[in-house]
């Protein structure tokens, strides 16, 4: 049997078709109403997935596929991180409208953060706990600048924490706030935490750019490290981390000097989480 | 009935008029399929039209216009890195497909993206080539023997060769089809005829012999996920080399052998595209065509623009079969199905063993946490 349903995020949506039901149910703890939806699609879709098992396949793999293009393969237990990577690798790898930087991007106030981080560097973890602590989700991987506006358009989704990140925030506020723990995946056990109904209600609304910050966590610290990023070197910096600069080529230069110019760089190294949360709320 | 992306490069004026949100749905993702993206983005911009299409429609016409132009900046790039390699080459190096329309500065190569750089040299000198591309950095990668001999024995090229920094692929090519074909179509006059690029050591194919070459890659493939692509290729490919004159087209179609694959060319474009062949012309290509081959072609066309017709999974297999056996012949043919599969279940459990391999590789450092 098939599910479909439309996952009607923004500035992309999804129609998808998956074997039986579990895909969809798992997302209804993750997903609003209003986002996952179980009608045909009443607005143009972006992309359209399959994530079937394949008929003539013994293996009972689903393989995650947008048209001919492959994914990845995954058995049932996975089936949600890999759907989850899935949407990430689709808009990562086929959209160019927007610069894309591979970063967490969150607001308050009028304030917005850019957090971009490579694996590891507890940028997940810090993004979480910015958005339990009051600040609005626009995005935990894909921060999207539109080259017109040099605005940044939210791409709500549930975030993904890994492994130890999983128990920090179990621990820090109720015991399974991350949902749907999944483990054994190639990146260890995967947990999502839903964004909030804030982020939820406002993920049509663009931020303009104020502070770009790298973090890094780092158990063995004693002083946190708060310290300004020259231009230059904020400017490579995240051309590094974005998925489709090169892409771009002079739309992605001209839209990235214009960010730089446009925000303060921050280098941030932390072993005490609350002084490094305490160090964000003071921003203005 | 035509797929939509067929139906937006027939007309788009009528199409923009008809559509509604699930008819773009399709467009999007169709043109993505095909490749077209970025040819799409030119087609409406040229008509007028780029500003009367909805805002999320352009969003993925425009990314595939950005992947395009990055694209054409990487091939002039790689061109520029193969001309010393090539430049005291004493025989033609004629570019082929994509890359000889782009440095033409075709108007149909904006938008358009390729997989890879096609070379043909003359057979003699194909080892000379061969060595001068390992020199400049390419090299093959990863195919199994089974593969290898496919390509050395039974095919125009060689397996592709892959620059070992870059990642850009190179096929390097002797013929334009097959040689275990029993089809006699030829390849000197490409080679021959050829035009040297200005201020470079490649050349590039007459517009007509672009065209023909097209029709030849069209009729006798096997392939059908670019099917609308490739015969969008061949309408724009027509319209340059027909501002050249028809007799052109003939005389590159009978100096190929191609007279056959020409004439089902025309056939196919005056349906879709509405195009006007002269009476003489059609008269000096017919004799070299098959009525029941034209006939067929048509149908299976038909058949496979049609996901709901009840042929459209039997015209699919059809097709490859037909290709394959245009290409080598039934015994060949017999022999390179039963081998490939063996090879391929081969390769699937190896690949399987790699791949879980390399996941555990790229575990983080506390993945075992629970």
């Amino acid at each position: 049997m098939t599910t479909s349903f439309v996952l009607a995020s923004a500035p992309f949506n999804f129609q998808v078709n998956t074997s039986g039901s579990v895909l969809y149910d798992q997302l209804q703890q993750l997903y609003p109403s209003s986002v996952l939806q179980s009608t045909p699609p009443s607005d143009i879709v972006d992309f359209q997935i399959d994530f079937k098992k394949n008929w003539w396949s013994f293996s009972q793999s689903y393989a995650f596929k947008l048209g001919q293009h492959h994914f990845r393969m995954t058995a049932k237990p996975q089936l949600l991180s890999v759907f989850e990577w899935g949407l990430n690798w689709a808009v990562s790898s086929y959209q160019n409208r927007y610069l894309c930087i591979h970063a967490a991007v969150l607001e308050k106030n009028g304030i917005s953060l850019i957090l971009p981080a490579p694996p590891g560097s507890g940028k997940s973890t810090l993004c979480a706990l910015l958005m339990l602590s009051g600040w609005r989700l626009l995005s935990d991987e894909h921060c999207l600048i539109d080259p017109q506006s040099g605005l940044i358009l939210p791409f709500v989704r549930p975030i993904s924490l890994k492994n130890r990140s999983i128990a920090v925030l179990n621990q820090r506020y109720a015991k399974n706030i991350v949902q749907c723990v999944v483990p054994d995946t190639f990146k260890g056990t995967i947990g999502y935490l839903p964004p909030t109904a804030e982020s939820w209600q406002l993920m049509h609304q663009p931020v303009q750019p104020a502070y770009v910050i790298f973090p890094k966590y780092n158990a063995n610290i004693v002083a946190t490290e708060f310290s300004g990023i020259e231009q230059s070197q904020l400017f490579m910096q995240l051309a590094v981390n974005c998925f489709n600069y090169t892409v771009l080529a002079e739309v992605g230069f001209e839209t990235l000097g214009r960010l730089v110019k446009q925000v303060v760089g921050i280098r941030l190294e932390y072993a005490d989480t609350d002084e490094a949360l305490q160090l964000i709320a003071e921003l203005d | 009935m035509t797929p939509v992306c067929l139906q937006l490069l027939q007309n788009p004026a009528k199409f923009i008029e008809n559509a509604n949100a699930q008819i773009w749905t399709d467009l999007i993702h169709q043109a993505r399929e095909q490749a077209l993206l970025g040819s799409c983005y030119f087609l409406l911009q040229d008509a007028g039209l780029y500003d009367a299409i909805p805002d999320k429609v352009k969003t993925h016409l425009y990314s595939g216009f950005i992947y395009a132009q990055k694209q054409k900046i990487s091939l002039i790039k790689e061109m520029l890195k193969l001309e010393p390699f090539f430049s005291d080459a004493p025989y033609p190096c004629v570019l082929l497909k994509g890359c000889a329309y782009r440095l033409t500065e075709l108007a149909m190569a904006r938008g358009r993206v390729f997989s890879d750089i096609d070379i043909l040299v003359p057979q003699q000198q194909f080892p000379d080539a061969l060595q001068r591309l390992n020199e400049a950095g390419f090299i093959e990668f990863g195919m199994s023997d089974y593969d290898r001999r496919y390509y050395l024995r039974w095919s125009h090229q060689h397996p592709p060769l892959i620059h070992y920094l870059r990642g850009v692929s190179i096929d390097l090519h002797h013929h334009i089809y097959p040689v275990s074909s029993q089809e006699n179509i030829l390849v000197e006059p490409m080679l021959r005829q050829s035009i040297p690029l200005a201020g470079s050591s490649f050349a590039v194919p007459t517009k007509a012999l672009m065209f023909v070459h097209a029709c030849v890659h069209l009729f006798y493939q096997d392939e059908t996920h670019k099917l609308v692509k490739d015969l969008w290729d061949l309408y724009q490919l027509y319209l340059d080399a027909i501002a050249e004159g028809e007799s052109q087209i003939v005389q590159a179609a009978t100096d190929l052998n191609a007279q056959a694959a020409v004439y089902y060319a025309f056939d196919v474009l005056e349906w879709l595209f509405q195009i006007n062949v002269s009476a003489p012309a059609l008269s000096q290509l017919k004799p070299f065509a098959n009525h029941s081959q034209r006939r067929s072609m048509r149908w299976l066309l038909t058949q496979l623009f049609n996901p709901q017709s009840r042929w459209h999974r039997l015209a699919h297999i059809w097709w490859a079969i037909r290709g394959h056996l245009l290409k080598m012949g039934p015994m060949t043919l017999l022999y390179h199905s039963v081998a490939k599969s063996v090879e391929q279940y081969r390769e699937r459990r190896i690949h399987t063993a790699q791949q879980q391999q390399q996941d555990a590789l790229t575990k983080p450092k506390d993945a075992g946490f629970q």
